[in-house]
């Protein structure tokens, strides 16, 4: 363990006096900063995070962190990014304040992704090459449990009522239900070829999971767990095998879903009531995954290729802006 | 069995690599020698939600003021930001006819960059299907010269030969290789540069 964090029983003893000396400092100097929005966003290839401001709309710092970054979320009090470091075979802990690397988490191999569960002390994170989820207390900074699962695991997500771990497995073409409390796996639900992620509506009634071969979305049943429904996507003037579903993301009264495409440079907004695609965004190229401002009004996007976030506004259902961030970003996400 | 020389230990690990690079997800093409996935024309929905260009196909090409910008907007020496700060000038002095103008700039680089695109990835096809063709013919003269060797036997000028013959084959093979590196991110640039200048022309239509 490095800094900070290696010296300290964990996050949650330092993060009152940190928080306090960060106050004292940054709202003194920067009065407006406690009220801008800010973005992180993980770029695979240069290894960094480009840090983005969202009232300014530009890339303002980037920070130097381990190899490969993908999957990136917040601690729920916002004080901590924590970043899939792939290569590293760690998870690293960001200072949202000093912008500092702080430490590390024990992630397992090869981490790609992780969700928080609700009350954000538990992290459930899929290593690519050894076929299993990796549960970490984040305040003892511990491995809690191994769970074996489908080969090449990739999207993971948490029920709502925090009672069921999804993952899915990009090889065995599943989205594997885990049970919280026995840490086994409940159920297997065969979905179309290369599954990424699994998203839960906010109220729990559907589980969507995206093929990125089979380009399809995947409406599944979590009590039931069958396939409800399959959603396809097409576009005038765009071949089909460019049409790669990644990123899902819903509004916060989930009548909206917003999908990824990747190569095919769209974002999908589907009626969540009719399961019908409202309308095609084009945003940026190889467009991966999304997240929502803290007031659900912007929706970012990495864009892989072009290497850029897109901002749309959800209500105009428009793109306003496009950001340039580091090379081959990956993942975003917005500070509360 | 005796220990393989050197050479041909040489040989096993590029034919591992080969496995590498031709290896891929089920539904790629098993000739195709990139790491990325093989995306074989160019989408005009991906790079494209303006007003339909379609009826500007050729019109590009009848007006010189266009054609000789878009001539040099193709070209990838130019960077990209310079290319997109003349497509915003075009669009600034183009007058009346600025929307027609814009449309056949935006299809004369959509038709120009797709077919340099297909050349290049025509290209890639090529050199993947010879490389596969090498890996099959290094894999057949390995076992050959295994053979040799395994029957204690061996005519030392075939084996001198044939070992030889393996040493160019596993040369070539890794020179293509570091070549492919830097090849398979072409047709990408070109789309990154058509995606670019794309969005440029929709803005100033805007």
């Amino acid at each position: 363990m490095r800094g900070r964090l290696g010296c300290a029983a964990g996050l949650a003893t330092i993060r009152p006096t940190m928080a306090l000396l960060a106050f004292s400092f940054v709202d003194v100097l920067f009065p407006a900063r406690s009220q801008a929005l800010t973005a992180y966003v993980s770029n695979e290839r240069d290894n960094t995070i480009s840090v983005v401001d969202l009232d300014a709309m530009k890339a303002v710092k980037t920070i130097d962190v381990g190899e490969r970054p993908r999957g990136i979320t917040l601690t729920r009090d916002g004080h901590f990014i924590l970043l899939c470091a792939s290569d590293d075979d760690t998870i690293q802990v960001i200072d949202t304040k000093t912008l500092k690397v702080v430490g590390n988490l024990p992630s397992g191999p090869d981490p790609e992704t992780f969700a928080l569960n609700a009350a954000g002390n538990l992290l459930y994170v899929s290593n690519e090459n050894d076929s299993m989820v990796t549960v970490i207390d984040i305040d003892a900074r511990k491995v809690m449990a191994e769970i074996p699962t489908g080969v090449e695991p990739e999207g993971m997500t948490v029920s709502p009522d925090g009672q069921t771990i999804v993952n899915t497995s990009e090889t065995t073409n599943m989205a594997h239900f885990i049970d919280y409390k026995t840490r086994k796996v409940t159920a297997n639900v065969l979905v179309d070829a290369r599954p990424r992620i699994a998203m839960y509506r906010h109220d729990g009634t559907e589980l969507w999971v995206s093929a990125e071969l089979g380009g399809t979305v995947s409406v599944i049943d979590p009590v039931a767990h069958a396939v409800k429904r399959k959603i396809g996507f097409e576009v005038q003037g765009l071949r089909s095998d460019v049409i790669q579903p990644v990123g899902i993301r819903f509004t916060a009264d989930d009548a909206l879903a917003f999908v990824a495409l990747g190569p095919a440079n769209r974002v999908a907004v589907i009626d969540t009531k009719t399961y019908q695609v409202k309308d095609y965004l084009l945003v940026g190229q190889r467009v991966w995954q999304m997240d929502f401002t803290p007031d659900g009004k912007l929706l970012l996007t990495t864009n892989g290729l072009s290497n850029d976030i897109s901002v749309i506004d959800v209500a105009a259902l428009k793109v306003v802006k496009s950001i340039q961030v580091g090379r081959l970003p990956w993942g975003v996400v917005v500070a509360p | 069995m005796k220990p393989l020389p050197t050479m041909l230990m040489v040989a096993t690990c590029a034919l591992g690599m080969t496995m590498v690079a031709l290896g891929a997800p089920p539904v790629r093409d098993p000739d195709w020698p990139c790491e990325q996935i093989k995306v074989s024309e160019l989408s005009l929905g991906a790079v494209w939600a303006g007003p339909p260009v379609e009826p500007y196909a050729d019109a590009w090409a009848q007006d010189k003021q266009v054609a000789d910008l878009m001539g040099r907007l193709a070209q990838r020496r130019m960077p990209v930001e310079q290319a997109q700060a003349e497509i915003t000038a075009f669009a600034q002095q183009a007058g009346e006819g600025r929307q027609a103008k814009l449309l056949a700039l935006f299809a004369g680089l959509y038709a120009t960059l797709d077919r340099e695109r297909g050349s290049v990835m025509a290209g890639l096809d090529r050199i993947g299907r010879a490389q596969k063709d090498l890996a099959q013919s290094i894999r057949a003269d390995m076992e050959r010269l295994r053979t040799l060797q395994s029957a204690g036997e061996s005519d030392e000028k075939q084996a001198g030969e044939l070992a030889g013959r393996l040493g160019w084959e596993t040369r070539i093979f890794e020179d293509r290789r570091q070549s492919l590196i830097t090849a398979c991110a072409v047709p990408s640039i070109i789309e990154q540069r058509l995606f670019a200048l794309g969005r440029t022309v929709q803005r100033a239509l805007e």
